[in-house]
Order: C-alpha cells, then sequence, then structure tokens
C-alpha cells in the first residue's frame, strides 16, 4: 500500500492554499492509495475526473480565483451516492446494468463546489441494508485496526478509507446506524444529522422514511465542516427544507459552556460486551453526566424501526424480488423478501409509533441536552462471524450490531459517533445523541471530549497485538 | 391491541403456521420463493412478527394515524 495519510482535511486544504503542495500532488497520492487499498474500501476509482478538477483548482490558485475551504482534499463516499456518469450501484449485483447517473448527489455537489476532490466510491452492505459489509458481490471491507475483522456497515467502506488513512474525509448513509457502527468499529468521527438536515437527493435510497446520509472524518473539526459545507434546503429532497445553520464556529463557545448530561440506561445497558460499558463510562466520567437515565420505550422503538425497514423497503425491490431474486446478495434477499410477505399495517402500526416515542425522547431532553449511549454491542467481530452472545445468549451479529442505535435514528435525533480514547486496544465509540435540529450540542459534546483526550481517533498501526 | 385484521392475523401467527403463511402471500402477490430462500424468509418473517408483537404493545386505539413524521 501507499504510505497512508492522517493528516486532517483542514491541514490539507492549508497546505494547498500555502503552496507548499498542490491539490494535483495530493489527488495523485490519494489515487495511489486507493489503487493499493489493503481493506477493500474502494469499489470504484475516478482518476480522470479527480485529476481534472485538481488541474482546475491548482489553476485556479495560480491566477489568484477563490477556491473553496477543501480545496484540493481528496474525498470518497459510499456506492450509494450518484457520481455524473457512473453507475450507482448501491452495493448491488442488480444495479451494475443500470444507466450511469446524470448528475452527482447533492451531497457530493456541495463539497466538490468547496473543492473537495472526488477519489472513488466506497464498499458497503447490499442497498445499505446490514451492519458488517461482508458483501457478497464485492467482497468484505476489512477494519484497519484488525484485518482478520469488519468494518460494520453499511458505509464499512467509508469507514475504513477514513481510519486507513486513504482520505480524510467521506460519505455515508445511516438507516438503523449505518454511519454509527462503522464509526465505532474502525475507532474514528461519524455524525449522522437530524433527519432532513443533509439532502439525500442522489442517495439510492434504502428506507425513505428513515434514511439519512452524513461525513465521516478523524476529528470533532473535520466532520463539523464538511456538516456545514453540505447543509442548506434542497427543493430536490422534500424532506430537507432547512437553512443552513452553520455550527462549526459556535462549537469551541458551545463546548466551554455548561451541558447537561445523561446515559441512557435500560434498553441501551442490556448485552453490552463489558469493555462497551467501560468505554461509555470513561466518556461519561469527563462529562460528569448522570447515570441510568430512562428512555421510555426504547425497546418498542428498536422494534418498530426493525419492522419497519424490510417492508417499506421491499416496496422499492418489489419488481427485481419477483424478476430475479437469486441475484440479492442472501443475507439482504431473505429479509427483503419477508418484508414483501409482511402487511403493510405493520409498517403503518410502526410509524404510529414515531411520535409516541419521539414525545418521550423530547421529554427526556427538558432534562438534559446531551445523550450518551454505546453505538455498538461490542467491538469490532470476526469477517465471517455469524453470531455473538448477549446477555449469555447466541444471537445474529448482522441483525442485532444496531440494537443501540435503531431507536435514535427511528425518531431521526442528530448524533456524533465518538471513538473512545483507548490506546492499543480495539475501537469502541459513544452516541453523543442531542435533541433534534441541535448538532451543534453534539460536535460541541464530542469537540470538548476530543480537546480533553477522552475520544480521539487512532492511526491503525498504534493497535498493539 | 391491534384493530387492524390483517395485523391482528399477522400477530396471532404461530411460528409453526408461518411457512404455510408465507406461501399464501407469495402467491397473493405473485412473488415465487425459491427453494433456497425459503427457509431464511420463514425464519425471518417469524422474527418480524415477534417484534410486531413486542412494539404493537405501546399502542393502543388512541395513538393517532401516522402523517408526516417531524423529528
Amino acid at each position: 500500500m501507499s504510505a497512508p495519510d492522517f493528516r486532517s482535511a483542514q491541514a490539507i486544504a492549508a497546505d494547498v492554499h500555502s503552496g507548499r503542495t498542490t491539490a494535483r500532488a495530493e489527488t495523485e497520492a490519494a489515487l495511489a492509495r486507493a489503487r493499493s487499498d489493503p481493506f477493500n474500501a474502494y469499489t470504484a476509482i475516478f482518476a480522470e475526473r479527480a485529476l481534472a478538477q485538481a488541474r482546475t483548482i491548482d489553476a485556479d490558485l495560480v491566477a489568484g480565483r477563490p477556491v473553496g475551504p477543501l480545496a484540493g482534499v481528496p474525498f470518497a463516499v459510499k456506492n450509494l451516492f450518484d457520481v455524473e456518469g457512473v453507475t450507482t450501484i448501491a452495493g448491488s449485483k442488480i444495479r451494475r446494468d443500470a444507466p450511469r447517473a446524470a448528475h452527482d448527489a447533492t451531497a457530493v455537489q456541495r463539497l466538490t463546489a468547496a473543492g473537495a476532490v472526488l477519489i472513488g466510491a466506497l464498499n458497503m452492505d447490499e442497498f445499505a441494508y446490514g451492519f458488517v459489509t461482508e458483501n457478497a458481490h464485492d467482497g468484505p471491507t476489512r477494519n484497519p485496526h484488525d484485518l482478520t475483522r469488519i468494518a460494520g456497515g453499511s458505509s464499512g467502506g467509508s469507514a475504513a478509507a477514513v481510519s486507513g488513512g486513504l482520505v480524510p474525509l467521506t460519505l455515508g448513509s445511516d438507516t438503523n446506524g449505518s454511519i454509527r457502527i462503522p464509526a465505532s468499529l474502525c475507532g474514528v468521527f461519524g455524525l449522522k444529522p437530524t433527519l432532513g438536515r443533509l439532502s439525500r437527493q442522489g442517495a439510492f435510497p434504502f428506507v425513505e422514511s428513515l434514511d439519512h446520509i452524513g461525513p465521516f472524518a478523524r476529528s470533532v473539526s473535520d466532520l463539523a465542516l464538511a456538516y456545514d459545507l453540505m447543509q442548506g434546503a434542497d427543493p430536490l429532497d422534500p424532506l430537507c427544507r432547512r437553512p443552513a445553520e452553520p455550527a462549526a464556529l459556535r462549537l469551541q463557545a458551545i463546548a466551554a459552556g455548561p451541558l447537561r448530561v445523561g446515559v441512557l440506561g435500560g434498553w441501551f445497558a442490556q448485552g453490552a460486551f463489558p469493555e462497551v460499558l467501560e468505554a461509555l463510562e470513561i466518556v461519561a466520567d469527563a462529562l460528569r453526566a448522570t447515570r441510568g437515565v430512562e428512555l421510555p420505550g426504547s425497546e418498542l422503538a428498536r422494534a418498530a424501526a426493525f419492522c419497519l425497514t424490510p417492508v417499506e423497503a421491499a416496496h422499492l425491490h418489489l419488481d427485481d424480488l419477483k424478476a430475479r431474486p437469486l441475484d440479492y446478495d442472501p443475507a439482504v434477499r431473505d429479509r427483503l423478501l419477508a418484508g414483501a410477505l409482511t402487511p403493510d399495517a405493520v409498517a403503518e402500526a410502526a410509524r404510529r409509533y414515531r411520535p409516541i416515542f419521539r414525545d418521550a425522547a423530547r421529554k427526556l431532553f427538558e432534562h438534559f441536552d446531551i445523550l450518551l449511549a454505546p453505538a455498538s454491542v461490542c467491538p469490532a467481530p470476526g469477517i465471517g462471524q455469524a453470531t455473538m452472545e448477549m446477555d449469555g445468549q447466541k444471537v445474529s451479529v448482522r441483525k442485532n450490531l444496531g440494537a443501540y442505535t435503531q431507536p435514535i435514528s427511528y425518531i431521526g435525533l442528530p448524533v456524533v459517533a465518538a471513538p473512545v480514547n483507548r490506546l492499543g486496544k480495539p475501537p469502541i465509540g459513544v452516541q453523543i445523541i442531542a435533541p433534534a435540529w441541535r448538532e451543534d450540542l453534539a460536535l460541541a459534546a464530542a469537540l470538548r471530549l476530543e480537546q480533553s483526550g477522552v475520544v480521539a481517533a487512532h492511526r491503525p498501526t498504534e493497535v498493539r497485538p | 391491541m391491534a384493530t387492524d385484521p390483517a395485523l391482528a392475523a399477522f400477530l396471532a401467527l404461530d411460528d409453526d403456521a408461518m411457512a404455510a403463511y408465507a406461501d399464501a402471500r407469495a402467491e397473493a402477490l405473485g412473488l415465487a420463493l425459491p427453494p433456497e430462500t425459503r427457509a431464511g424468509v420463514i425464519d425471518n418473517l417469524a422474527l418480524l412478527r415477534r417484534q410486531t408483537a413486542t412494539f404493537t404493545a405501546g399502542l393502543d386505539d388512541t395513538a393517532p394515524p401516522a402523517k408526516a413524521f417531524e423529528p
């Protein structure tokens, strides 16, 4: 592999702006890393497009024309994002002969407009249905901290590419935990914003009523900047109506102020591996959090999200499920078929429970600014590992990794997944959960923790055997 | 309490009845279940039924019909 690069996005942009390096040099280096990717994070590389954009940025700088805040910063996206001229495969075999995308997805457009250079597309669970990124068609993405372990999913390529120093910034999507789980298992930061905050236009849908998109990065500052640059209403996504509310420049002041923090107990403590609870305690201590806070109905919310997902997704896939079911990844196919056979009344009931659980969360946020919970039940399981133990019971890895993330995305709350600083140990992340539309609070809490050394995105080489 | 007939019927199934239910639903939808998918689909249906029972326990007739969700 070409040498990994662990500089931040903003450090690269500063070097490009100052002339210490060029966009072309950064792009060529990122392309070389992509071509020798040891994690199976990439599924496509866009060299021609990337080099063309880099040349334009360098020419603009030489001519004294303005460039964006991410000028020359390489980034990559989960392969469900539309990229102009490229077929959006969404991790599937079925879409490999679909027409090429006519335009970039809105999020890709906005980062590109800010000067970020798109290097390639990244591996994922088929149609974003899974937490493991063991894709039957493209192979498993390997965890940079331990190549025998999964990267998590469904945005596994996005987390691994950032964790392994291939690029400083990636995009993923999160319907039930697909940003937060891989961020946690790969030891990087991930942001799942409020439902509707960032445009999903051009992101291949999984469960439209639950789908979010968001960034991965190795620092809170990069995460917040990318988030700010993608904000703003988009008439092409009916849920994305809110004007931009930039957060990055306000975080330091919020982080320095008082934050009322609670640790979710009950459902969010059941079945977690001891090291997950230990990691959560480190964060809770640092934020002087109130322990054992109960969010009523969490188990029910998880069950509702679990049921809504395949029933709604199956509607999108019904024609292909009828015509070519064996072309699906088996792990996805059987769940989608089961969803197709489940009465729509189940999904309707799952939607009716949503405001009930949302109101319970709103009530809790009258007393807290931030709620903490584990991001995943356990550190990264092994590749090919089908089951794990939760509370002494053998359960499916694929169906249970998201036990703590699903209730939160079900009601669309913003969450930063932050890697707990456990140098030399497998990565474990925590969910920093804020009220709807208050991403700034979650990011500020993450910043405070990062500045005090409680959370950190370690280089994979720092893991000791 | 499930007042919708389709929901009530689904909740009333036990695991032994799931295979017959799957076949009937598949036929009604024009969806052929390849043999290699059958066991996995039935397992997943049984899991969905149990999960449905879990969350519908928190719903009653006073829960309003679903409309556009605001976080």
